[in-house]
């Protein structure tokens, strides 16, 4: 499963209260058939990094977004430890749950994907409720991403 | 010296799946530039064709962003760990808006 229903609770959680800036986080698994999952909330620094450097940055946290590195780390050190990435979720604050052309962009690392295996949830913001979720794979026939049942196996 | 450097997913298929590597070198620059070697599919993945570590890249060096040591100057000792860590990020409608409908998918 995707998300189980209480991540997915979470996860709407996390949307609403950072709402409105984008929220961001990462589903860890290890192992099967029943892996481990380990729900990992990130920090979203687009904020600071828009401050930093507005002319490479030129997002704010409402439209974009950048996890901590250190939340990166994280996942570095848990992949480590043989999890894997099988969920990148983020939020899209007053607009729809759909795979933008910029999360495609920031998903390929020179044109391939960056997480082939990893399932990119999207949820759609609008005045503080989450009112839609959508999932999206990467398919390599058509080398796109692709959407899938959020519910599915 | 040898340290060992973390390969994340994303790099993982210029290292043949390897998510760990030994390499010997005294200083971050020297660990890239030897990764390289090694490793000739890395090339401009971690580092634009300055040399620069591109803006989306962070490295650690143990639990620490080499921004906050000496950088790619950062000297390394035996049983560091180096982490290469690419950025995880995206984002809604362009700065102009311009998104598909809230219903969209």
């Amino acid at each position: 499963m995707i998300l189980r229903p209480d991540e997915l609770e979470r996860v709407r959680a996390q949307a609403e209260a950072e709402y409105p800036a984008e929220c961001c986080g990462v589903l860890l698994t290890r192992g099967a058939p029943t892996p481990d999952r380990v729900l990992l909330p990130c920090r979203n620094i687009q904020d600071e990094l828009h401050a930093k450097d507005p002319v490479r940055h030129p997002r704010k946290s409402g439209t974009a977004y950048f996890i901590d590195p250190k939340d990166l780390l994280t996942i570095g050190r848990r992949e480590a430890q043989g999890y894997r990435v099988a969920t990148i979720y983020h939020s899209h604050i007053d607009t729809g749950a759909y795979f933008s052309p910029t999360d495609r962009q920031n998903a390929l690392v020179n044109g391939e994907p960056a997480y082939p295996e990893a399932v990119y949830v999207v949820v759609s913001v609008v005045e503080r409720r989450m009112v839609d979720a959508a999932a999206f794979v990467w398919d390599p026939a058509t080398r796109d991403f692709v959407p899938t049942e959020l519910k599915s196996s | 010296m040898s340290v060992q450097v973390y390969i994340p997913t994303p790099f993982r298929r210029a290292t043949k799946n390897a998510d760990r590597v030994a390499i010997e070198a005294p200083d971050v620059r020297g660990l890239l530039d030897e990764l390289e070697v090694q490793y000739g599919a890395l090339k401009g993945l971690v580092r634009n064709e300055q040399g620069e570590i591109h803006h989306h890249v962070n490295i650690y060096v143990n639990n620490e962003a080499i921004d906050a040591l000496q950088g790619l100057e950062t000297a390394l000792k035996d049983g560091d760990e180096v982490s290469i860590i690419p950025a995880l990020a995206g984002g809604g409608p362009t700065l102009a808006g311009g998104g598909p409908a809230l219903a969209g998918g």
